[in-house]
């Protein structure tokens, strides 16, 4: 049923026809258009990527005569690529064309690969591949007579420098992020993980954006069976623009109805590294800071990297208090409804007297109270988000203690009322992700309008109702509610409790690692 | 079967644990005036027996490759007559689910809303029971074993509570031999296993088959265990007499007992309550899903989601309700039910197996 519901909403069943009759590059007779080749073949093949640059002022397309006479042209964006390696790799490398084939030491196709100065080379027969490459910021060089075209990599697309994550704040351990340029990310990656099988695979995502998108995993150790999954998932993606991994996550999510996340996500690139060293699966997207991890689990979600640097044991009291904070985050402001409104005799006498003493003035119900004080929460949530940031901590003491005091002076809500939702925010806070953080804001309602209906019974029974979601969520097969349930003891110590880093001997199995020890076997360390 | 209907033996642990929970909060409500001697000599022989049958199902499933009880009653007695079995089954599993849903429905009624209707508060279970199955048992067996170990744990608190503000003087009248009504005393001990069959169904989705037997008796072994230490903790505290005049003892018990240190959480019964709330969505899950599974056998020709099916006459059922006197027939017919599924069908088809094994290996000498 909610499939057909999803298909409905999506309008599937629909023939994309119309659609696909705006499209203007995808669907075009000249698409995948081989160069052509024979009398004429540099004019046609010029003429072709003319048609396709249309009135666009950034591409260019520059004509030149290489040394021995014959033609050439480079196909660039502006802005893109970098003038200067363009010059120094192409142009002035062309000029010593004629020399270099006098040698008659290599084929055509050798000396003209060798003489183009860079690093990154490849040769491309599509003439609309080799536009597409130039779109990505390489040139695409067209040589007359040659069958195919040449693909130089002189990226150099401006972007943010190597930062600190605004997001994931850290006490002890590196401190460096992910950026918006995926080399610059692959290249954090693999400074990380010097792995020889470390493996960063290239996709295309997109039939307009043409985003690159990495998938990274170490060969030997993580499950292929997953690497294939996942693989074959983003290349089912039919989407026009890929602006973010967060599309990505859920456009390869298994059960788009589902309030749970289904991955992980990070910028932090030493939790990268260390998921990928799991048996996890990273996925990279160009133009986006934040990294996708596959499958994960309630307790990546709630774990750090801090905790890796720690003392284990303060490390693994913070996790504690962060699997104790999700719960507060979710059942406070309910359990304040239900036995304020239900049940009031679960309270001790002095307690009860002074919530009595407290709400005398207040002219609401409890349930009227709880969805007042968190619309405000949300409010300032929202606000503080969207402003810019010297402004937002005004904004916070404005909302938080001057609406706040405002409040209870004119008697509208209850101090009590402003503790408990207080609490819950903050407990909310502590939870490192924020998609869980999502997920536990939309419990926190569900379970507080259960409240409201039928008191703790209600809480009771949409607990419950949430427990049975968040066991039956499963990604790539591996259960999201893993480690508690199923039950793995060992797994629980190590990633809930957080145990000295000598006991991580074994990966976690829960993600089927080809290479099941970490570090080695006991033996062979005490040897 | 499919593929996501497969559990782990700590999962099948935890499902006799919930299976099991109702009998060990009514439990020590079974001592009763006239029957009280001779009562723990009765409870350990039904105990014993009733591991016996557990240990049977067990075998049935270790000698064949069944993967379901419905399958296994296929196959060992026929088409025809494994139909009618498996209606008469799904019937009584039908029932269960109601009697206790209606027991609950009235306790949270007494205890929490005492102006809400009956059927509202039983719609509710109904409802919350039916989305704890709608992706299968396997999530559900995940949510039993998330929440076997709080319940342990209360259990556990429990007991050291009541042992220790017992006086065991009192209970001395539970060990005096009389000599008589062993039978009824039988009789009303085998409806405090109320439901222990229902483990019987899940032993053939268990992935480990020797582990889950394995699991399966030692969590059988630990509840009836426990029930009989609060029984004579409870009967310790409140003395044997108004023990037996409680309707929920353990409830009860968490209310009475108080401690200094005890004091932020005095007010117990409520959070009793919610476990209680619990342990009835959850067994409603169970029995719904084994009566489910048993009218998927009777009713093969059609195309229809069972569950739904089950769900939807229960909830019929529950709005035509039942009156104090079908309640108690009721009752007792499912207490005649759960002996004939007991100490008939499971020995019955465990006999069939092995006669099948040894038959199968003088084919193949």
């Amino acid at each position: 049923m909610s499939s057909k519901f999803v298909r409905w909403l999506t309008g599937e069943n629909k023939p994309d026809e119309e659609a696909s009759k705006n499209s203007v590059f995808d669907i075009s007779p000249e698409y995948n258009q081989n160069l052509f080749i024979g009398k004429d073949g540099f004019e046609k093949n010029c003429g072709y990527i003319r048609k396709l640059i249309g009135s666009n002022a950034d591409i260019l397309l520059r004509e030149f005569t290489l040394a021995s006479g014959k033609k050439a042209a480079v196909l660039f964006v502006d802005g893109m690529s970098s003038k200067q390696l363009l010059e120094t790799n192409v142009i002035l490398a062309s000029r010593r064309f004629a020399d270099f084939s006098c040698e008659n030491k290599f084929s055509p196709k050798d000396e003209i690969t060798q003489l183009f100065g860079s690093g990154e080379i490849s040769t491309e027969k599509s003439l609309s591949k080799a536009y597409l490459s130039a779109l990505s910021g390489d040139a695409a060089v067209i040589i007359e007579g040659e069958s195919e075209c040449y693909i130089i990599g002189v990226r150099a697309i401006q972007s943010r420098s190597v930062s600190e994550s605004p997001n994931e704040g850290s006490v002890r351990g590196p401190h460096e992020a992910f950026t918006e340029n995926l080399r610059t990310n692959t290249a954090l990656l693999r400074r990380r993980l010097a792995d020889p099988n470390l493996v960063i695979e290239p996709l295309k995502v997109g039939q307009r954006s043409h985003t690159d998108v990495c998938i990274c995993y170490i060969r030997g150790l993580t499950n292929l069976e997953l690497v294939t999954n996942i693989r074959n998932q983003i290349k089912c993606i039919s989407t026009d623009i890929l602006g973010d991994s967060g599309k990505l996550e859920q456009l390869i999510e298994g059960n788009n109805l589902s309030i749970f996340p289904q991955s992980g996500e990070t910028e932090q690139t030493d939790l990268a590294a260390a998921a990928i060293s799991n048996g996890q699966v990273l996925i990279l997207v160009n133009g986006s800071p934040h990294a996708l991890i596959l499958p994960v689990t309630i307790a990546d979600l709630l774990s750090v990297s801090e905790d890796n640097y720690g003392k284990w044991f303060f490390a693994g009291c913070a996790r504690i208090l962060r699997w104790v904070c999700s719960l507060i985050a979710v059942t406070a402001p309910a359990l304040y409804v239900a036995i304020i409104s239900y049940h009031p005799e679960m309270l001790p006498t002095r307690l009860l007297l002074l919530t009595a003493l407290n709400r005398v003035k207040v002219p609401f119900p409890a349930i009227v109270e709880v969805l007042l004080i968190e619309l405000v929460f949300e409010i300032i949530r929202e606000a503080s988000t969207r402003m810019p940031q010297k402004i937002s901590s005004a904004l916070s003491i404005v909302g938080g203690l001057i609406i706040g005091d405002a409040t209870i002076n004119a008697g509208l809500l209850s101090p009590l009322i402003i503790i408990i939702a207080g609490i819950s925010t903050l407990s909310s806070f502590a939870v490192p992700s924020y998609s869980l953080k999502s997920t536990i804001r939309f419990y926190k309602y569900f379970l507080i309008l259960c409240a409201a209906v039928l008191g703790i019974f209600g809480t009771t029974t949409g607990f419950l109702i949430m427990l049975s979601r968040f066991t039956a969520q499963a990604n790539h097969g591996v259960p999201f509610s893993s480690p508690i349930a199923p039950a793995k003891f060992r797994r629980m110590v190590l990633s809930v409790f957080q145990a000295p880093p000598k006991m991580h001997r074994i990966r976690n199995d829960i993600f089927k690692p080809e290479d099941k020890f970490s570090v080695g076997r006991s033996d062979t360390q005490n040897d | 079967m499919t593929k996501t209907d497969t559990i782990t033996p700590f999962q099948l642990f935890s499902i006799t644990l919930f299976s099991m929970l109702f009998g060990i909060r009514i439990y020590p409500s079974t001592i009763e005036h006239d029957i009280k001697y001779d009562w723990l000599a009765a409870q350990l022989i039904t105990g014993v027996l009733i591991f016996l049958i557990l240990l049977m199902s067990v075998k049935i499933f270790s000698n064949t490759d069944f993967k379901s009880f419905s399958e296994a009653i296929i196959n060992l007695t026929g088409n025809i007559p494994s139909r009618i079995l498996c209606g008469f089954i799904c019937v009584y599993f039908i029932l269960q689910s109601l009697i206790l849903i209606l027991l609950e429905s009235k306790n949270i009624q007494l205890f929490l809303f005492d102006r809400t209707p009956i059927l509202i508060i039983s719609s509710v279970i109904l409802i919350t029971a039916y989305v704890l199955t709608i992706s299968g048992l396997r999530p559900l067996a995940r949510l039993t074993e998330l929440l076997a170990t709080p319940i342990i744990i209360t259990l556990i608190i429990m007991l050291i509570i009541c042992l220790s503000g017992s006086d065991f003087g009192e209970t001395k009248a539970l060990f005096q031999p009389s000599g008589t009504n062993m039978l009824s005393q039988i009789k009303k001990a085998i409806s405090c296993f109320f439901s222990i069959e229902i483990t019987a169904f899940f032993i053939s989705r268990a992935t480990e088959r020797k582990k889950a037997g394995k699991a399966l008796l030692f969590g059988y072994s630990v509840c009836f265990i426990i029930m009989l230490l609060l029984t004579l903790s409870i009967a310790g505290t409140f003395t044997l007499y108004a023990g037996s005049e409680l309707i929920y003892p353990v409830t009860e018990l968490a209310r009475t007992v108080q401690l200094k240190y005890l004091r932020l959480i005095e007010r117990l019964d409520t959070v009793m309550i919610a476990v209680s709330i619990t342990n009835t969505c959850i067994f409603t899950s169970l029995s719904c899903y084994c009566a489910s599974e048993s009218l998927s056998i009777c009713l093969k020709p059609l195309k229809i989601r069972y569950s739904i099916f089950v769900y939807a006459v229960l909830f019929i059922l529950l709005l035509f309700g039942i009156n104090a006197q079908f309640f108690d027939a009721v009752a007792g017919i499912l207490l005649w039910t759960e002996a004939a599924i007991l100490f008939l069908i499971i020995p019955a088809l465990y006999i069939i197996s092995n006669l099948k094994k040894k038959g199968a290996a003088n084919d193949s000498i």
